[in-house]
Parts: structure tokens; sequence; C-alpha cells
């Protein structure tokens, strides 16, 4: 498989991180060395492998569904880098 | 100082528990010890103030009789657990300014117990690395050096490197650490120190920031397997805040440490052997004559799936780090790089506040799951990891532990990373299966090269088999003696 710059900047754009040229090729060189070397796995014969019946991990556990931590606006807020009257400010989303 | 600083962490608690020292001390040696070895660059942040505190209140603690199991003992702690109110950055620019208002389980159940905050730890950004070249604080100097030249960095590993080198140069009695592929391990054997990555779902993710949940467990690092069986007795907890904690029978590693494998049956995976270099193949020749001698049987065996175990990781890691990373967004915690629309203000956080290596792992993860590669890659790496699963426990049915070398080889200087990033994945090729299939590793430091460096042997053992891991490790290090750096 080849990634093309097109795709790289389609990842990077799902990535929310943009890429100038150079970049771009700096990540399509590696990309495109790691995908080829990922790529032996498809010779790996699954088909007898059902992912539904996997008997070697544990249960998670689940809690009640009660309220543990109440009322922790301000340190919630505390780390937020804009926020105003208790809210997270961001730029303008609706028209 | 330096017959404080020679302490390992279960002479050191005796030595308090019986008054013969005490914690303000021991504290002041360490702090004194931190700023002489500065240059390491192991701490990103160290917190003396609250230390010698806390030191204090260990003494007095100690002096009415309340005093905790892991009482007045200085511990540094990786930068990737939440510590409330002291800055937690995983070594990235995104959170550079972070300071949580909550305690990671972890950390919390050390304080518990008396134990003393000495500092945060360098670590690769977000655990992705092996080399600790991955911080945005800058690499960490590995305090062994090659005699055939003195001067040249080496690094210690990673993505722990901080917590290794800090406990190797005696800047820590003991830290913790955290493995994902071999975070624990690796530094551990770069450095010369024991490390154990427990079974998955041990100790608490809770506060720890995430990279691959499927993966990452927390872990010590220690001078010597006793230290390690007391730390992580006091990491480890059942607790409701992490769905994946597991609920295991009360254990006491290290009333129960018993240097002791008679009986056992060890197996020694022949694809793990399979290219390896002389250095470590002697090395491996060594540990298994070790076990022989102890009384344990040494069986060959087969983990077929071993080739597929990094290619396999190289999916799932990254595809878990892409949806635990896109928290980062400059809205609600960490830095923000403003923009004129929100998906700018995302674009430009992300893009100023990421370094290289998560860059290129997030947009991995992001291909491997996105429409029409999703099982080409993520689900068929599903199944394959299944494979591996699979592949240990018909080997357990076999035998009792696994023997394998941690690494490759020992520690590589700064300025000899591949740049390649394959070969540099290729660290963890002994490692990486333990966190694929969730089980127990411990990495016991075995001897050295040629050259001087440390070398470790690896462990395995089914899942919560931790007793067993530290049993058999301790007739390693019995055999091994291995030269710890002294202060």
């Amino acid at each position: 498989m080849t990634l093309t710059p097109e795709a790289i900047k389609k990842v990077a754009k799902l990535s929310r991180l943009t890429l100038n040229d150079d970049d771009t090729a700096y990540y399509q060189a590696q990309l495109n060395g790691i995908f080829n070397w990922i790529d032996a796995l498809q010779n790996v014969d699954v088909s007898k492998v059902d992912l539904t019946v996997d008997q070697t991990t544990p249960q998670m556990h689940e809690r009640p569904d009660v309220v543990t931590a109440p009322n922790r606006v301000t340190e919630v807020m505390s780390n937020a880098p804009a926020s105003t009257h208790d809210m997270f400010s961001v730029p303008k989303v609706v028209e | 100082m330096s017959d404080l600083l020679n302490l390992s962490l279960v002479e050191a608690r005796d030595a308090l528990a019986t008054k013969k020292i005490s914690s303000v001390e021991l504290t002041s040696a360490y702090l004194k010890q931190m700023e002489a070895k500065r240059s390491l660059n192991a701490y990103v942040l160290e917190t003396p103030e609250l230390a010698l505190a806390g030191a204090k209140a260990s003494d007095e603690r100690i002096q009415s009789g309340t005093a905790g199991s892991l009482e007045g003992l200085p511990l540094g702690i990786k930068d990737l657990y939440c510590t409330k109110g002291i800055r937690t950055t995983a070594c990235s620019k995104i959170l550079s300014n972070f300071v949580p208002t909550y305690e990671s389980t972890v950390t919390q159940n050390l304080w518990d117990q008396g134990a003393v905050c000495l500092g945060k730890l360098n670590m690769d950004e977000f655990a992705m690395g092996s080399t600790n070249l991955n911080s945005c604080f800058g690499g960490v100097e590995n305090p062994w050096k090659r005699k055939s030249d003195p001067t040249k960095k080496l690094v210690p590993g990673g993505s722990s490197g901080g917590s290794a080198a800090a406990v190797a140069a005696r800047m820590a009695l003991a830290t913790t650490a955290s493995d994902t592929g071999g975070s624990i391990r690796q530094p551990a054997a770069f450095c010369g120190l024991v490390g154990i990555k427990p079974t998955y779902g041990l100790c608490s993710r809770w506060g720890m920031v995430a990279f691959a949940s499927s993966l990452d467990q927390a872990g010590p690092l220690t001078r010597n397997v006793a230290d390690a069986a007391l730390m992580l007795q006091y990491m480890v907890s059942f607790d409701d805040k992490d769905a994946t904690s597991i609920k295991s029978p009360e254990q006491n590693y290290h009333a129960n440490l018993k240097a002791d494998v008679k009986g056992m049956r060890i197996g020694v995976p022949k694809e793990y052997v399979e290219g390896l270099s002389p250095t470590m193949q002697a090395l491996l020749d060594k540990g298994i004559q070790w076990l022989k001698d102890a009384g344990a049987e040494i069986r060959e065996v087969s983990l077929k799936t071993t080739p597929h175990a990094l290619p396999t990781y190289y999916i799932i890691a990254p595809a878990e780090a892409t949806a635990n990373l896109a928290r980062y967004d400059g809205v609600r915690y960490g830095a923000r790089v403003e923009g004129g629309s929100l998906d700018e203000l995302y674009e430009n956080t992300r893009t100023a506040g990421f370094g290289a290596e998560v860059k290129r792992r997030i947009m991995i993860g992001n291909y491997v799951l996105s429409s029409g590669y999703y099982d080409a890659y993520y689900l068929r790496a599903q199944k394959v990891r299944q494979l591996i699963k699979d592949d240990f426990a018909a080997a357990f049915n076999d035998v009792d532990l696994l023997l394998t070398p941690t690494t490759p080889g020992a520690a590589f200087g700064m300025d000899e990373v591949p740049s390649d990033p394959i070969a540099m994945y290729l660290q963890d090729i002994y490692t990486v299966t333990v966190n694929l299939a969730g089980l127990p590793g411990i990495s016991i430091p075995a001897g050295l090269d040629d050259d001087g460096l440390p070398l470790g042997l690896q462990l395995i053992g089914p899942a919560l088999s931790e007793q067993r891991l530290f049993n058999a490790g301790s007739v390693i290090e019995a055999a091994a003696q291995f030269p710890y750096l002294k202060d």
C-alpha cells in the first residue's frame, strides 16, 4: 500500500493537525514505511478467530450509578484556557 | 549522606521503623542528590518543600506509632500520574500548564501509606518512545557510562527514562513508572534496575494520563526485587473508578518473597532466541544455568505469533492513542492556540502542542480506524492479538514461567538513535507481547556487556503470577550479583 500526499493530508485533517508540504512529505515517507511493515499482518490466518468468545479478558465491573463528587464547577474550570460565567469559551460556532 | 542513599527501600523502611534514621534526614539526602545530579534531567519538577513537609509529618507519625507501611520513604513519580495541585504534563507542551485537581489512585495509595513525594519525573511525551528523547523537557541522561567512551551520553530507555535514571543515580529510593509496550522493563534493563509490569488491571489506571487504555499498566522501578515487591504491594488496589480494574485476592508480595524455583518449569521461547546477539545469547544462557542450578526445569517452547506482535501493537496502540488524545483540544484544559473558528482552534492547538512522534501515532491511529481501513487493519489486529493471547495460554499449559531477554542490547548513545521509526520500535520486540496479552513481566538486571553497560533478563508469567515472578526473579538476582551503581 502507498499513501499519497492527499491521503496524508486527509488523515492529518481527521487528526486535527496542520501539515505544510515539508511535513506532508516527511510523514508520507515514514507512514509508508510503517504501513509496509504492518502489512505483513495481512498474511496471518485469522479466519478461525471469533472475537466474541474471548475467554482471556476479565469481565469489566460496573458500579452503582450514583453521584459521587457533586458541585465541582470551580475545580473543573480551574484549568480552562478561557472561560466566562463558569463555562468554557470557544470561537463562535453558530452563525 | 552516601550511607543514606545506598540504603534499599526495604532497608530504609526498617531503619525508619527502628528510628535509626529520620525521614527528614533521608529525604534531605535525596533532595541534595537531586540537586547534585540535576544535569541528568531526570526530574521535570522537584517538590522539595512538599517533600520536607511530608517527611516531617512522617517522622511525627513514626514517633506516635501511627506509621503507614511506606512511612517516610522518598519516592519519585513519573509525570504521567496526576498529582493534586502539582503540575502534571506527561512531558507534552499541550499539558505544560495543567495542574490536576485530583490524585491518581496509584499515587494516593502510596501517600496513604506515608510515602514522601520528591517530584515529577521526565518521560517520553505521552509515554510514546523508547529513549526519553521525545520529551518537551529534553532527554534524560543514563547515569551508566561506556567503559570505552565515558563521555558519551547514553539514553536511559523509555518511556519511563526519568523514573529509571533517578533510581539508578540514587535520586529516589524508588519510582513509579508505566508500561504500554515495554516502558518499565526496557528502561529497567538499560539502567540496571528491577522493573515489573503487572497483570493488566492489577493497578488502577485512574488518574494516569492515558496512552493506549487496553495496554497501559502502572508499575515500579527499584534497585532490587524485594523493593519492587514492597512497592507493587502498595500500588495495587481494586478501584471502582477504573472499569478494567480487577479484584484479586490480597497479596503480600514482600512477606512471601522467597528465592525459589525448585520444581518450576521455565520455558524459553525459541522465537525470542532467533537472531539474538552473542552478548544477549550468553546472558540468556547464564540465566538458564542459574535457574537450572536452583532446581528449575528448562523447556523450549514456541510462541509462533511473536513476529506479529510489533505490527499488531503499532495498529492497536496508535488507534487507542488517537481516541485518548482527542481530548486535547485547547478548550477544557491544557495549552490553547487561538483560531478564527473552533476547527482552527483545535488544529492550531494540536499542531503546536504535540511532538513529532505523537503526531505520527495519532495519524496512524486515525488511518487504521478510518472508513475503508478499519477491517483490514484494526479488526485484523484485534484478531491477531487474540492469537497472541492464545499462544501464551497454550505455553502456560506446559510451563510456569518464560525466560527471555528484555531488550536486544544495551543502552545506546543519545546521538545513535535510529532515524527510521521501525528500527526504534524494534527495541520493544521482547516486551510488547506481554502488554498485548495482558500478562505480567519483570526485568531483572543480570549482567554487564563488554563495555560495562547493564543488560536485563525478562521473566513472563500467566495472569496474576506476580509472586512467582518475584520469587524466580530473586533467584536470578542472587546468582547475578549485579553491581548496582553506588553513590
